[in-house]
């Protein structure tokens, strides 16, 4: 097909016969990419978008995995805001772990990264003993800290009885169990100090020197040079953190899954996910478990919206 | 003029139909695409990862190989696929599968009545017969367990129930009858320390004990008072009744008795439930447990010294009366690729010689007749009379044969909390416990209306 050429100073525009021949080599090279490239396109559209479109799908329907799924319609989300209060309580739950787990994550997180970025002797030690806890296998930290907690003999009891302070049932009490899940999710902030290691090491040195010669103290330095420059870094990890919390399944299934009791003691620490499992894999029902995955998916998805919605009044970029 | 020259783009189309050419061959030259030689051969899943356990499957299956399977042209390969803390997510899922294998043990009885009820294994009843499985064999409470809903689902190797122990360190007498008996001993040998916190319980009726947690104890007690939570006759729930709260406000004496419920509970926890219960640390006085108590105190080195005898009762229930709890079952999953010879297996494995085999090293009830009184069974676990005895009193209530058993236990965890911590009644409890689950009965019903019973 003839293109008009047209000049600008000498300089032709356009050069038909060569843009013609290099979009016929580049769709003589499409079909062998698409072909080399096929085993993930087929991987991802088997793994990925077929469960995510099959699973929207159940969630309309009753299904037992067994059986041919039966439409429902909305049948699965009204019972679960109209009927279901293990639902509610499981959501409430998650909803007060995450609002509290998060921040003193963050806050825990950023404290040692401050610590770690201290030129001291021995540094690389200190952070290799920061992150080896998440390196554990959840499980294993599940089963640790059942033993540390434990209410008569426990060394975290042992602890607070050299000090003068009387033993808390962490994991027996319906108003402690929840306060522990809390505690416990510092033990793996390992993976967040580091990111917030590596913000800290790319915030300039000029700007706390010219801060340092306006008199900033240790104080002004971190809350108007620090944060500021880290705080893409701390949207970074509140996302992700938030999403991580909401999705909480391993240490509250493993510490008080047993005996049937996934909840505790009063179901003080139901988790959504540890009640998504229970509602489909001991409970056979797939549509209603489905629903309940979208409603979290809907929930983290407005949450992070938000988070980034309203980062741009928090959150400085270069 | 057209060019012989090898092009890079050529080249790239050459390498891309190679691979697609290689990949396909790959797939008809790949081993098991040979045709299937004459004999069978079972995929045979079993969560007996324990020592104990799997050499003694091990053992069985070998034997069944070499003896009946050998006659019959079958072979069974087994697959130790562990179930950690009664889950069985893998089973359930690979039974959905062409993948499925076609017979399946487990090590409990909560996920059977719902996966026959949402068709994951299928009735045993055609295959009853020619595979020689005669309910004469079994012991009338092994083959009620089995047998529900119209139909025969598999069978035991063996079974679980409770019976009272006592710590003949502590107490010397004779066991209770009666829980005015009862409650007089537990009160006499609760201790407190200088500081308050108990040091010695006498009962703790909702005790986390391996003889079956707390949804387990609260099914125990509340037959031993006289409840009774499903009408078997006509397959329905009989949930807040008069009758099961009596279980419930007896246990509110205990509340008091020990201080509360969080007493109690931070008093259990001393000992991290991987390494048993309480009772058998020598801490409670008096305890339901079942009958592999005597292989777990050997397994974990404890001496305790213990007497057994059938719990108290209320006075209108007979003595010796109990409620069964779990079991180990062998299954035909719908998608059995050899249902017929998975009944052969299934056969083998839950009768004769093979369930003594299990039973005696790991100190369990038999199904059958047969085993439980053979005289190697009653030589080598004299202990277990009791639960023999019961078996033959005739009033041993089976586990609740409804789909929605594993809803019924979690809610009734928590309906035991909500009564020991004070925060509801005996009848606002239940009456949660069985608005839940009528509700899922009620859905239940919408999309398996040919389940016969709730």
């Amino acid at each position: 097909m003839a293109t008009e050429i047209r000049e600008a100073g000498g300089i032709p525009l356009a050069r038909p016969y060569r843009t013609s021949r290099w979009r016929r080599l580049r769709r003589g090279e499409l079909l062998p990419g698409l072909l080399f490239i096929s085993p993930w396109i087929i991987g991802f559209l088997w793994f990925q978008i077929y469960p995510i479109g099959a699973s929207i799908y159940y969630s309309f329907t009753t299904y037992n995995m067994m059986q041919k799924p039966i439409w429902v319609g909305l049948s699965n989300y009204s019972r679960l805001f109209q009927q279901d209060d293990l639902f509610r309580k499981a959501l409430e739950n998650t909803a007060i772990f995450t609002l509290f787990s998060v921040p003193l994550d963050l806050v825990v997180a950023f404290c040692f990264a401050l610590l770690l970025n201290l030129n001291i002797p021995g540094r690389a030690i200190f952070r290799t003993a920061f992150y080896f806890p998440a390196v554990i296998p959840s499980v294993a930290t599940a089963i640790l800290w059942v033993m540390l907690l434990n209410a008569q003999g426990g060394l975290v009891n042992v602890a607070f009885n050299a000090i003068g302070l009387p033993e808390i049932p962490w994991l027996s009490s319906p108003n402690w169990t929840m306060p522990a899940l809390i505690l416990l999710s510092v033990w793996t902030i390992g993976p967040t100090v580091v990111i917030f290691l590596a913000g800290l090491q790319d915030v300039p040195r000029d700007l706390y020197e010219a801060a340092r010669l306006d008199g900033a103290g240790p104080w002004s330095l971190v809350r108007n040079v620090t944060i500021p420059m880290i705080s893409p870094v701390i949207l970074f990890n509140l996302v992700i953190g938030m999403i991580a919390a909401l999705q909480i399944f391993t240490l509250p299934f493993v510490i008080f899954g047993g005996g049937g009791q996934m909840g505790g003691p009063l179901n003080s620490v139901l988790m959504y996910s540890v009640q998504l499992y229970t509602v489909a894999f001991q409970q056979f029902q797939m549509g209603y478990a489905a629903a309940m995955a979208w409603i979290l998916f809907a929930i983290i998805f407005i949450l992070s919206l938000v988070a980034m919605r309203f980062s741009n009044r928090f959150v400085h970029y270069d | 003029m057209s060019s012989t020259r090898f092009s890079r783009r050529s080249f790239v189309k050459g390498a891309a139909v190679g691979a697609t050419a290689l990949a396909a061959a790959g797939r008809i030259a790949a081993p098991g695409d040979v045709a299937a030689a004459d004999s069978v051969s079972l995929e045979f899943w079993s969560p007996a990862n324990d020592p104990v356990g799997e050499g003694i499957i091990t053992k069985l299956v070998n034997g069944f190989n070499s003896t009946v399977g050998k006659q019959q042209g079958i072979t069974a390969n087994l697959r130790i696929k562990p179930a950690t803390g009664s889950n069985y997510v893998q089973y359930t899922t690979a039974m959905t599968s062409s993948g499925s294998p076609d017979v399946v043990m487990t090590y409990d009885y909560s996920p059977v009545s719902g996966w026959a009820a949402n068709g994951f294994i299928q009735p045993l009843d055609q295959y009853a017969e020619a595979a020689g499985i005669k309910q004469s064999d079994f012991f009338p409470i092994a083959w009620q367990m089995t047998n529900f809903a119209g139909h025969t689902w598999g069978l035991l190797q063996e079974f679980d129930f409770n019976q009272f122990w006592w710590n003949k360190g502590v107490y010397t007498g004779d066991p209770p009858k009666t829980f005015d008996e009862l409650d007089a001993l537990a009160a006499k040998y609760t201790k407190f320390d200088s500081s308050g916190k108990l040091s010695q319980a006498g009962l703790i009726p909702w005790i986390h004990s391996t003889g079956g947690a707390i949804a387990g104890s609260a099914l125990d007690w509340n037959v031993l008072w006289g409840g009774s939570f499903y009408d078997y006759t006509n397959a329905k729930w009989t949930i807040n009744t008069p009758a099961n709260q009596k279980f419930l406000q007896w246990m509110l004496k205990y509340v008091d008795l020990l201080g509360g419920r969080g007493k109690s509970d931070a008093f259990e926890s001393a000992i991290p439930s991987s390494y048993g219960d309480i009772f058998q640390y020598g801490k409670v006085v008096f305890s339901l447990e079942g009958e592999y108590l005597p292989q777990e105190l050997k397994k974990q080195g404890l001496n305790l010294q213990y007497g057994i005898a059938h719990p108290p009762t209320a006075p209108e229930i007979t003595y010796g009366t109990a409620q069964a709890g779990g079991g180990n079952l062998f299954l035909l999953p719908t998608k059995s690729k050899h249902p017929k010879e998975a009944a052969t297996f299934i056969q083998y494995m839950g009768t004769g010689a093979q369930v003594l085999g299990w039973c005696i090293p790991n100190s369990n009830i038999p199904p059958t007749k047969a085993a439980a009184f053979d005289p190697s069974f009653q030589q080598q676990l004299p202990e277990l009379k009791p639960w023999i005895d019961s078996l033959q009193t005739g009033h041993m209530v089976p586990p609740v044969p409804s789909p929605q058993y594993n809803l019924f236990y979690q809610t009734m965890i928590t309906a035991v909390d909500e009564v020991t911590y004070k925060k509801k009644t005996p009848a606002q409890a239940l009456a949660d416990v069985e608005s839940k689950v009528m509700d899922a009965v009620h859905q239940f019903q919408q999309v398996h209306p040919d389940w016969k019973g709730e």
